[in-house]
């Protein structure tokens, strides 16, 4: 595996705020490697500090074997970005914007080839149109095209599905994946979702409040035999007594209610809910949980209840 | 370079508001042509009556090459906030729109990126410049005709004669793009700070109308100001309207009465618009691009 992006001890210090602190991660060539945190956790201003937007505190970038210090012009004639939701030029044409942005990315594509990018985002039909009247997945669309029109080797896309509807994400995921697999290009997609990233990535990092919590394939961090639970009963004490001394006494996670999380094998969930049954104890419901926020929860082992601000 | 030119102007002359100054220019000089059409000769007659009680003055006092300079004095006051209309918007409003980002994400050094965004700019600003000159000079001499200039100042008429007008204006013009490139410099300088193109334009007008107060008020303390404000050479367009003369008390073709002044505010000018850019330059290329 070729390596295309090297950050070493990246940090990001705004005042006395640390944004980012001592980041490390690879990606390597035909990834889509999620980039995965919360709102805040320091995805944007790690994604800036990869195209050179912001200016890293400390810390070291390659990319394609090159300082991005040194070879800033080099790297991004590769390299296609969006980064949140930009709005484009709302006086100009989808067509506009996007011949615009070739052009300063130093391509010179043909009408054709323009026509054919704006296809792949599902914008033919409306590329002639002033994007002032474009829904806001409209211009998310477009501004994927403008990250792809110069036929990047590597696509850094911040929050891609961010407005979309549902069937938009599906368009946008399969388009990722599309064009990872048919023409090879290597993604990073950062996701505050870790069912969305866990659904195109093959490897992912994950981070909060600027530090690196875990980085790896996504088979290796999420297990698919096991599945989060949350589980709600006529009765939570007994419930946690019951657990505790059970066999799944390992299995419980913290929980932000008097619901209970527990992190178990897909074949014990029968088994669990038929023994509560048995023991007298009524099941309100039982539903897995995929959020980033329920990974988080599954990282630690605890079963003090913590505050997460949802309450 | 050339090409990230031609970019810039195609999205300044794809927006709107670009030409709200070319309308609102024309708009104005035709008003101002208008009522002077109407009721210029008795406004003449009003104006001049202390110097026709003395002398007997013969010929199209009202004619084109005076309504144009009254014109370019009533006009230049104003058109800076036109100027900053569009110069204010050039960085403040990508980074509202978002596309900052984009466009510094591009494999474009960032210098070229300000350079090429100040020179459409420019372009923009001597388009109207020249807008403003073909509806001031070129209409009112169609409409009002030729012949000598009489300017009347508070204690002093000068003559100049007809054939020796036109360098003048095409100097007084060549100056007031000094004068209007160094508002649309600060203006654009201003633009680096924020994310919607309101502040700048506001601040730009803040300081162009402050510094003009000053530059009226007559007291010791602003005395001491006035060489160092921009808005005090801005106006230096006119000593190409001041004539030498001989010992025969004769206008003498082609002189200006106080050309070094006139240089000296030139360069002053130039020195302000280099160093707006320059500053514009240093920060942006050292600045976090978190808009």
């Amino acid at each position: 595996m070729n390596t295309l992006l090297e950050v070493r001890h990246l940090s990001k210090r705004f005042g006395s705020f640390d944004a980012v602190q001592d980041l490390s991660f690879t990606v390597y060539e035909g990834d889509v490697f999620g980039f995965l945190g919360q709102n805040g956790a320091g995805k944007s201003t790690t994604i800036r500090m990869l195209l050179s937007l912001v200016r890293p505190t400390s810390g070291t970038i390659r990319v394609f074997g090159k300082e991005l210090s040194e070879a800033r012009e080099e790297i991004l004639l590769k390299t296609g970005a969006i980064i949140e939701n930009p709005d484009l030029y709302p006086y100009l044409t989808g067509f506009e914007n996007l011949r615009l942005f070739a052009r300063l990315g130093r391509v010179d594509a043909s009408r054709l080839v323009l026509m054919k990018k704006l296809e792949q985002v599902g914008l033919a039909s409306r590329a002639h149109d002033a994007v002032r009247t474009y829904s806001q997945g409209m211009k998310q669309r477009l501004g994927i095209a403008v990250a792809l029109v110069q036929d990047p080797l590597l696509v850094v896309l911040d929050e891609p599905t961010n407005g979309l509807d549902p069937q938009g994400i599906v368009d946008i995921r399969n388009l990722i994946l599309r064009l990872n697999r048919e023409e090879g290009k290597t993604f990073l997609v950062s996701s505050h979702l870790l069912s969305e990233v866990e659904l195109i990535a093959n490897r992912m990092l994950i981070i909060d409040k600027g530090r690196k919590i875990a980085e790896g394939a996504v088979r290796e961090l999420i297990d698919p035999e096991r599945v989060l639970l949350e589980l709600e009963t006529t009765d939570a004490a007994a419930t946690v007594l019951f657990m505790q001394a059970s066999r799944w006494s390992d299995a419980l996670r913290p929980s932000t209610s008097d619901r209970l999380m527990l992190d178990i094998s897909r074949d014990d969930v029968p088994r669990i809910a038929q023994t509560l049954v048995e023991q007298g104890i009524g099941i309100r419901s039982m539903k897995p949980v995929n959020s980033l926020e329920a990974y988080f929860l599954s990282l630690t082992n605890t079963t003090t209840h913590v505050a997460t601000g949802r309450d | 370079m050339w090409p990230l030119v031609g970019i810039e102007l195609f999205k300044i002359f794809r927006k709107p508001r670009t030409f709200i100054a070319f309308a609102a220019v024309a708009a104005i000089v035709g008003l101002i042509q208008l009522g002077f059409y109407v009721d210029g000769e008795s406004y003449m007659r009003f104006g001049m009556q202390a110097l026709t009680d003395s002398f007997q003055v013969e010929g199209k006092v009202l004619n084109g090459y005076l309504m144009a300079y009254i014109i370019l004095q009533t006009l230049l006051v104003h058109v800076p906030l036109l100027i900053a209309l569009v110069a204010g918007d050039m960085i403040s409003g990508e980074a509202g729109l978002g596309t900052l980002r984009l466009l510094a994400a591009r494999p474009l050094s960032r210098t070229s990126l300000i350079l090429s965004k100040f020179i459409a700019t420019s372009v923009y600003t001597l388009a109207l410049l020249i807008w403003m000159a073909v509806w001031a000079l070129l209409v009112s001499m169609l409409l009002f005709g030729t012949d000598d200039m009489l300017i009347l100042k508070s204690e002093v008429v000068t003559q100049i004669l007809e054939k020796d007008i036109l360098w003048r204006y095409l100097a007084a013009f060549g100056f007031a793009a000094l004068a209007l490139l160094t508002v649309a410099a600060l203006a654009f300088f201003l633009s680096l700070f924020a994310e919607n193109s309101i502040g700048p334009i506001m601040a730009t007008m803040s300081i162009v109308i402050l510094f003009t107060i000053l530059n009226t008020l007559n007291l010791p303390i602003f005395n001491s100001l006035k060489p160092f404000l921009f808005t005090t050479h801005m106006l230096g367009w006119k000593g190409f309207f001041d004539v030498q003369v001989n010992e025969a008390n004769e206008q003498i073709i082609g002189s200006v009465e106080n050309l070094p002044a006139v240089l000296r505010s030139a360069g002053i000018l130039l020195l302000h618009i280099v160093g707006f850019l320059a500053a514009t330059v240093f920060i942006f290329r050292r600045k976090d691009i978190l808009s």
